[in-house]
């Protein structure tokens, strides 16, 4: 019995094969290279963090009119990635009954690669006795690329 | 016969791994898996049953659609239709694997971690990115499955016609030559 011919699908649907096989490969490397950058961003913070633990905890700002403000400085935070990440921080302090003391730190930054920047959150207090009430803090952090559709982030809320 | 023994090996990947192994994890080392869930459930939202008791679910209806995707004739339209399917409930367990057991976060992973009453961590894994583009590729795909399937119906049409050719007995000559 003779074999029947092999059969060639189209081109159009041979192109729309390899346009997915494509597609698959750039979803790869894009998310390795996200991925990537974030961590390495995420690296990059955690040594700025363990940096001011050493050297004590910077609580003031000089600003652009040469005033100090209080405020917590995050001082080198660098993309050692190929791809630009958004980094967001928001930190609240709480009271007895877990109430907001304060105005909420908050402050984010983009961060091109290759790039250091510093992190400033001005506190909003205005004295001392501001402090006196604090009783725990909530802290969120958020980093992410790619329009925010790669990234993580953590909220920790810590009662003292 | 080809046919079905091609479903039943199609079907034995996620038969395995999706419900066979996660069982006899379950019954073999019940410990193990209690013990897991303990240390899972005191510190965080996940349960382990629940969870592998998804995977199962999943598994067989991918079983089911793999063996009926292998026994199907190229050109019939259950071919296209339970690759679709495969390929949707495919997708379906990436999210649930991404979500811990919850596919609707789409592509993001929630986890709260309560560590006594002094610290609780909510943690978030955001992989939208990676929900995008594999939900493209799989349309893609169906798209591709049923352009596919159309040129095969056509492809058949070609094959039995040619048989038929083949098999009508050749015209007699009306007038023999003497020999």
């Amino acid at each position: 019995m003779p074999k029947a011919p092999k059969h060639r699908y189209s081109k159009k649907v041979r192109a729309l094969g390899y346009g997915i096989i494509l597609l698959q490969i750039a979803t790869v490397a894009l998310l390795f290279l996200a991925v990537y950058s974030n961590v390495r961003t995420v690296y990059s913070l955690g040594s700025s963090l363990t940096s001011l633990t050493g050297n004590g905890l910077s609580v003031q700002n000089v600003t652009s009119n040469g005033q100090i403000q209080r405020a917590y400085v995050l001082p080198k935070i660098t993309n050692n990635g190929y791809l630009t990440v958004s980094l967001s921080v928001n930190a609240a302090f709480l009271n007895s009954q877990g109430q907001t003391v304060g105005n909420p730190l908050s402050q984010s930054l983009t961060i091109a690669p290759g790039q250091t920047r510093p992190l400033v959150l001005p506190t909003g207090f205005a004295a001392s006795s501001d402090v006196s009430g604090i009783q725990g803090v909530r802290l969120s952090v958020e980093i992410n690329s790619i329009f925010g559709l790669v990234g993580g982030g953590f909220t920790a809320t810590v009662i003292f | 016969m080809f046919r079905y023994v091609k479903a039943v090996f199609s079907a034995i990947p996620p038969i395995l791994f999706l419900v066979i192994i996660p069982q006899l994890l379950l019954v073999r080392f019940p410990q193990l898996v209690q013990s897991g869930q303990t240390i899972l459930g005191q510190y965080t939202n996940i349960n382990v049953t629940s969870f592998i008791t998804g995977l199962n679910v999943i598994g067989i209806a991918l079983a089911v659609l793999s063996a009926v995707q292998s026994w199907a004739y190229k050109w019939s339209i259950v071919n296209p239709v339970s690759s679709s399917l495969r390929m949707m409930v495919s997708f379906v367990l990436m999210l649930y694997i991404i979500g811990l057991g919850n596919a609707s976060t789409l592509g993001v992973t929630r986890l709260n971690i309560v560590v006594g009453a002094k610290l609780g961590i909510q943690f978030n894994l955001t992989l939208t990115f990676l929900t995008v583009m594999v939900g493209t590729a799989v349309t893609l795909k169906i798209i591709q499955k049923t352009m596919k399937w159309r040129e095969d119906v056509g492809f058949h049409r070609l094959d039995l016609q040619a048989e038929a050719q083949a098999s009508q007995p050749l015209p007699m000559s009306p007038n023999p030559r003497p020999a």
